[in-house]
């Protein structure tokens, strides 16, 4: 057993190293894999398995959240979200540098994805941030760190991928992100707020007062995004809609928005739509293959072996945990996260969940882990945004990024030692749901 | 690697074929997913408003996500948008750079004619026993197992266009991920 599953790692490790599409050398595995056994049908296997991953109705919020983020992107929301939020954040240490925060997360509540959080969200506030005189390490390190909550409050992309593999439901997952999102989003302010106060001069004082006629007519600017939260994470929590209806409600208030705000064109929702194709597509297809690669281990027993190798480490479940954070870590330096979710669960989970840990818990546990690989180089996606935005090196960018990776980091450790902190939000869920 | 002006041509010709294939495939899966939340908000209004159920939406849906899927897979690996690591320093090595991008190119192709098979089969082998959806509807399977087949078709021809594109030497990725600026091949010198 040791053999062939060392011999599957290797040959994912060197189809991965040589360049080869992570959906293609996930296929590749599994098809050895299967190969080392007698007689199975291994192209029905792979159809089969493809077949079923492609048409499963848990899966269907997907491309739908794909599809309400891209047409959202090509509206103006960016500079709604920063000329509603500037006007609160004035007076704070660290002023408008809280936009990128604040702008992240309620971006985050509408998008599912990270990379198009960062996007959105800096396309307009680190232009502002910059030409005002703010300290670039802050104003980039803070964008970075923020846009990662694109994966922990819902509605999550990441999140409806590892319910679909984990048989986790998505609703709960999306509720036990809120908390955690929160909880890094005000620490995030909060180390702003003293890195500002310590030095001054990283912000510049507010060059006025703002009265709050203005705050509140700021607030009518966050009118579109506030109704599109209510009604997305509002009807899932509610019990009103599944996630896949309110993923497609989404769809219609993204349109609704984009109509509004005069955005709405032919060409701009066809872009939208061939943008959500490629993305959904991406995602649906590595998805895919990562269940015909779990299945194809499932054959061999490898998930059962490696917990069992596991089990004879005796080790506590709170050292499991740390000692997957380690492994998780080194992965997400050349991994992207959804990559990483789908070619360790089927091995991971179970010993997880054997350990006594909430496959909810774990999916939370792994997303911020994923974020953590978001903006950790060689490989984080958020880098890669803000270096085509920047012009700035990926190194730097990272260094710019990396107290916001040690804040998540500590939250990450503080889950895994308080799981409650995370899964009390799914208590509270009307009963039935 | 030097080519005459006929191969140039038939290769030009080949590359031009598989753009636009994968641009039609993109267009099928744009349709597609323009069409999931028409059922699913055409469900909940029916639901909501007549207490009824269209007993086909979330069924359709998912077959045109896997449409979705399948039919943007060639588009999205021409676009780039297909995840790949880059931990290989190949910046400045040309020559190794062609090298990786024409082994990963060539295990791409095998592999999606092998997933083309492995889907066409299955749709014909649903076909030949007229299996049907276990919904009222009772869809016949072999039409939306016929779509992902094609789509997994293209995807193939676009992976072979890929190996081709890599020892003609010419661009291998178009940038837009928009197929209106989605740029054809340019013959190979």
């Amino acid at each position: 057993m040791m053999g062939i599953s060392a011999s599957i790692a290797g040959l994912l490790g060197v189809l991965l190293v040589a360049r080869v599409w992570v959906v293609v050398a996930l296929t590749t595995a599994g098809v050895f894999a299967l190969s080392s056994m007698q007689n199975l049908p291994i192209d029905k296997i792979l159809a089969r398995s493809i077949w079923n991953v492609t048409t499963s109705t848990e899966l269907l919020a997907l491309p739908l959240f794909i599809l309400m983020a891209e047409i959202l992107c090509r509206t103006n929301l960016s500079q709604s979200l920063f000329r509603g939020l500037s006007p609160w954040t004035a007076g704070f240490p660290g002023n408008l540098l809280h936009v990128n925060v604040a702008g992240c997360t309620l971006f985050a509540a509408i998008s599912g994805s990270s990379a198009a959080t960062t996007l959105t969200v800096g396309r307009i506030t680190l232009k502002e941030l910059l030409s005002r005189g703010y300290d670039k390490s802050l104003a980039i390190g803070s964008l970075a760190g923020a846009g990662t909550l694109g994966f922990l409050i819902p509605p999550s992309l990441i999140m409806i991928i590892y319910g679909v593999l984990a048989e986790a439901s998505i609703l709960k997952l999306f509720i036990a992100g809120i908390a955690p999102g929160l909880v890094l989003a005000a620490l995030y302010s909060i180390y702003i707020g003293l890195r500002t106060s310590l030095d001054p001069a990283l912000a510049p004082r507010d060059s006025g007062h703002v009265s709050w006629r203005e705050r509140i007519t700021g607030l009518s600017e966050l009118f579109p995004v506030a109704l599109l939260i209510i009604a997305v994470i509002g009807s899932l929590y509610l019990g009103i809609a599944s996630p896949t209806e309110a993923a497609a409600v989404g769809v219609f208030g993204a349109i609704a928005v984009a109509a509004w705000q005069g955005q709405l064109t032919k060409s701009r929702l066809w872009t939208a739509l061939l943008c959500a194709v490629r993305t959904s597509s991406m995602g649906g297809m590595i998805l895919a293959a990562g269940s015909f690669f779990s299945i194809s281990l499932a054959y061999l027993g490898v998930p059962q072996a490696a917990a069992e190798s596991i089990a004879a480490m005796n080790l506590t479940g709170f050292q499991l945990i740390l000692t997957l954070l380690g492994i998780y870590l080194v992965l997400g330096l050349f991994l992207d996260g959804m990559s990483i979710i789908i070619m360790t669960l089927p091995i991971t989970l179970p010993l997880v969940i054997a350990a006594g840990y909430d496959p909810i818990w774990f999916g939370v546990f792994l997303i911020l882990v994923v974020e953590m690989a978001q903006i950790t180089p060689p490989i984080g996606f958020n880098l890669f945004v803000l270096e085509s935005m920047t012009g700035e090196p990926i190194g730097r960018i990272a260094g710019y990024a990396f107290p916001f990776f040690v804040i998540t980091m500590a939250i990450t450790i503080l889950i895994a030692a308080f799981p409650d902190l995370v899964l009390f939000t799914v208590g509270t869920l009307p009963a039935g749901r | 690697m030097k080519l005459n002006n006929m191969t140039r041509r038939l290769i030009g010709v080949f590359l031009r074929f598989t753009d636009a294939a994968a641009i039609a495939g993109a267009a099928g899966a744009a349709v597609s997913l323009g069409a999931i939340p028409i059922l699913v908000l055409a469900e909940i209004f029916t639901r909501t408003t007549l207490g009824l159920s269209l007993g086909v939406s979330w069924e359709y849906a998912t077959y045109f996500m896997s449409l979705v899927f399948l039919l943007g897979a060639a588009f999205t690996l021409r676009t780039g948008g297909h995840i790949r690591v880059s931990v290989l320093p190949l910046g400045a090595n040309k020559s190794a750079a062609v090298t990786v991008e024409f082994i990963s190119s060539s295990v791409g192709a095998t592999m999606a004619v092998f997933l083309a098979m492995a889907l066409s089969d299955l749709a014909w082998h649903s076909f030949i026993r007229g299996v049907v959806s276990a919904t009222p509807a009772q869809t016949p399977l072999f039409l939306p197992m016929a779509g992902a087949a094609i789509g997994a078709w293209l995807l193939a021809l676009q992976m072979a266009a890929r190996v081709v594109s890599v020892l003609a030497r010419v661009p291998v990725e178009s940038e837009a991920p928009d197929a209106d600026k989605m740029s054809i091949h340019e013959p190979p010198q």
